[in-house]
């Protein structure tokens, strides 16, 4: 089977769509645990994630050519536990859609549109997300793949600049106490990327993706994890460990702060407004994966083609009604400032955490077993 | 469908452009219609808090005149205002309410001055403000004017095509060139308030403009250096006076080419510092911090004198003063027991283990250690005429 995508396009895929619960997690979330030596955590995270991809790189080299994440755990893990592990994966991302529908509104509301309306960017996101979806796969990882330089570029343009105003005494000195604070600190790096991982592994359907994957990505994963650990120094360089834990967004309030060459200030609503794009990847990415875990539970078998826009049949009905649910949960939420904590630190990431961590080995051990016997 | 895309898209962006009135945000404001207000005023009243805004002479300003519950002032260039209110959220509101004319702009905010008498009560709610507001950035310099309110400053400062903004523009530069002073942002106080509970806020004095200028006006006001205001569990405890100030930059090696006046003999010099390195060390005693060793390495250039002086009296002279200044720091830090130069952080990168926890307690130990401070001073030229023509 000839991909009609490489992975060079699922890794911007994957890099983009972390972008948008990593800004809303690592900054803050890490000091809130761990202080001024938080800004480690994305590297002490290095290690694991690292045995997380060798971990599912081995799951995904028993599939057959065709078949993705979805159809590999359907065939290994027999149709009724299968059902029961694609069907938690969808209504996961059902909800985890849901949420980041209102925390991206309540992002534009925060920094840039105090008192503005939630639901014209939710609905937009829900339209754009959904037009994604019913089109084809490859569009949205070519999306990917243009949008992550652009991100690139601006994620390094302003470590450069807040870099320059560090204050080395309010991160330095690491001390060997209290490991176990900055384990807890590193959490949220590897839940959002052993998450992404998972999620993108249901993409790679052709074979060829499949060659040295363990290598490339955990090679892929060392610059990832620098650059996180770099902002996290520059945030907490900057404003200390105690202001950076008081944000909402740190890394948005730090672009706030950054003036270039004194000439050139109030970036921030610029930055703000390109991380529609990450939204936008990362909620089109979940649509798909949940809409394609439903029609195989319900028995349908997606098409690796493309087709059109509008064609409703074997289970694409599955999609707009994905989408639908999406925006009732989007709805359903209560986005107070505790609310947003609350799911944002705790619900999203443990069930997270949750499926990339117990559900999908435990559908690898049981595959194994069913397979052996 | 090719159509329904189109109009999909069209849709789209009629709902995206910020011209479209309503449709996500409804406080769009015209550009030309814009106040850009540069500098604030933060004062407590007895009914809440005095906000005083300037808009920098190079905004649209306008206005005259004063109402009864927000006052306006200013010509065509310039435009100073205040108001009264339970908070600053409705103090601005209550502003806009008598700048009919123009819709006022806090976002290119460039500098905060906090009344005296205010600070001495408390700045957390100032700070507060600073730190919740979307309008406000964090890196915006504080100065705490020590003679007066900051709703004098901002209202008087400048004249009728300059304002506040211009004055503590000058004074920011200044400082920052002459390295006799540190301006200290909203971001830095915060986060050293919250790291040891304790900080330090550039302190100005809003003195008559015509003392110095002879065309100006005898009611315009000006702002000068005053030294750092000290502020610990949140309010202004006291201060760092302006002729030991200098101790400060030495003590944190920010020190620029400002000039000092020396007692030599009979005579007096000025030198202008060149270079200066401090390095401070902790000192142990029975396993604890017993004092603190502080060694300062400068260099600077001669740049005038009354007589005849030797470099060697010169030297000494130079010394003598610059520890006069760090003591004098030193033991306003020990005395009010706040470590507002964040030394405990210094400490602790230098001793992390020794000294892990340093940073946040060092205030609590300031009393029982001593101070070891050496000054190697070495004036090693002057400017056009040789050094060695002084003697």
């Amino acid at each position: 089977m000839k991909p009609d995508f490489d992975r060079r396009q699922l890794m911007a895929l994957i890099f983009v769509s972390s972008l948008a619960p990593a800004v809303r997690l690592i900054p803050k979330f890490n000091t809130q645990t761990a202080g001024s030596a938080s800004w480690v955590a994305p590297i002490v995270a290095l290690p694991f994630l690292v045995l997380y991809v060798w971990f599912l790189s081995a799951f995904l080299a028993e599939r057959r050519s065709g078949e993705g994440l979805g159809e590999m755990i359907m065939r290994t893990n027999g149709r009724a536990l299968g059902s029961v592990v694609l069907g938690g994966t969808a209504a996961f991302l059902i909800f985890c859609c849901g949420f980041i529908l209102r925390s991206g509104a309540e992002r534009f509301i925060c920094t840039i549109y105090p008192a503005g309306n939630a639901w014209p960017f939710v609905i937009v996101m829900l339209t754009l997300g959904l037009t994604a979806a019913l089109g084809p796969r490859k569009a949205l990882l070519r999306s990917a793949r243009i949008f992550s330089p652009m991100l690139v570029v601006v994620l390094v343009l302003v470590l450069i600049l807040a870099l320059t105003n560090i204050d080395l005494n309010l991160i330095l000195p690491l001390t060997k106490g209290e490991p176990d604070k900055l384990g807890l600190a590193a959490i949220p790096m590897f839940e959002i990327y052993a998450g992404i991982f998972v999620y993108s592994a249901f993409f790679e359907r052709p074979r060829e993706l499949c060659r040295r994957r363990a290598k490339t990505y955990s090679l892929w994963l060392v610059p990832v994890c620098l650059l996180f650990a770099l902002l996290c120094a520059a945030a907490i360089g900057n404003y200390g460990s105690e202001l950076i834990s008081r944000f909402n967004y740190p890394f948005f309030t730090m672009i706030q702060n950054i003036t270039v060459f004194k000439t050139i200030e109030r970036i921030e609503a610029l930055v703000v407004a390109l991380w529609v794009l990450p939204d936008f990847i990362i909620f089109a990415m979940m649509l798909i994966v949940a809409s394609h875990c439903l029609r195989l539970v319900f028995g349908y078998v997606p098409e690796t083609s493309d087709t059109a826009m509008h064609d409703m049949s074997n289970g694409r009905f599955l999609i707009p009604a994905s989408a639908a649910l999406m925006l009732f949960i989007a709805a359903l939420l209560d986005m107070d400032s505790d609310n947003l904590n609350f799911y944002s630190h705790l619900v999203v990431p443990a069930a997270n955490l949750a499926i990339s961590c117990v559900l999908i080995p435990v559908s690898y051990v049981v595959g194994r077993l069913r397979t052996k016997a | 469908m090719k159509i329904f895309r189109i109009a999909a898209v069209l849709v789209l962006a009629a709902l995206l452009a910020g011209c479209s009135g309503g449709s996500i945000y409804s406080n769009y404001r015209e550009l030309e219609q814009l106040m850009v207000i540069q500098t604030l005023g933060f004062d407590r009243t007895p009914g809440g808090v005095r906000l005083s805004a300037s808009s920098g002479s190079d905004s649209a300003g306008g206005g005259g005149g004063s109402e009864s519950g927000a006052e306006q002032s200013g010509s065509a260039s310039v435009a100073r205002l205040a108001a009264e209110a339970p908070s600053f959220s409705l103090a601005e509101e209550k502003m806009q309410d008598y700048s009919a004319r123009e819709d006022l702009f806090f976002a290119h905010t460039a500098y905060i001055a906090i009344g005296g008498a205010s600070a001495k009560e408390s700045v957390k709610p100032f700070l507060d403000y600073i730190e919740r507001s979307t309008d406000l950035r964090l890196d915006i310099p504080l100065f705490v004017v020590t003679n007066g309110t900051a709703s004098e400053l901002v209202l008087g400062a400048g004249g009728e095509t300059y304002d506040a903004t211009s004055v503590l523009r000058s004074l920011e530069r200044n400082i920052i060139l002459r390295g006799d002073g540190v301006i200290f942002s909203a971001a830095e106080v915060v986060s050293s308030l919250d790291e040891n509970g304790c900080a330090l806020i550039t302190a100005v004095k809003s003195v008559k403009a015509d003392k110095a200028v002879k065309e100006a006006k005898a009611a315009e006001l000006t702002a000068i250096p005053d030294g750092f205001a000290v502020i610990k569990n949140g309010r202004t405890v006291g201060s760092v006076p302006v002729d030991c100030a200098k101790g400060v930059n030495v003590l944190q090696n920010k020190v620029g080419p400002s000039s000092v006046k020396l007692r030599v003999g009979n005579d007096t010099a000025t030198v202008q510092l060149d270079k200066c390195a401090c390095r401070i060390t902790p000192m142990f005693g029975g396993g604890v911090l017993a004092g603190l060793d502080v060694k300062i390495t400068l260099s600077a250039a001669l740049s005038e004198t009354t007589g005849s002086v030797g470099v060697q009296e010169l030297n000494r002279a130079l010394a003598d003063e610059v520890e006069r200044w760090v003591m004098q720091v030193l033991d306003i830090s020990r005395s009010l027991e706040c470590d507002f130069l964040q030394l405990g952080r210094v400490l602790e990168r230098k001793e992390p283990q020794r000294l892990h926890g340093a940073s946040a307690d060092l205030s609590e130990r300031l009393r029982d250690i001593y101070y070891n401070v050496g000054v190697e001073a070495e004036v090693d030229r002057s400017f056009d005429v040789g050094l060695g023509s002084s003697e």
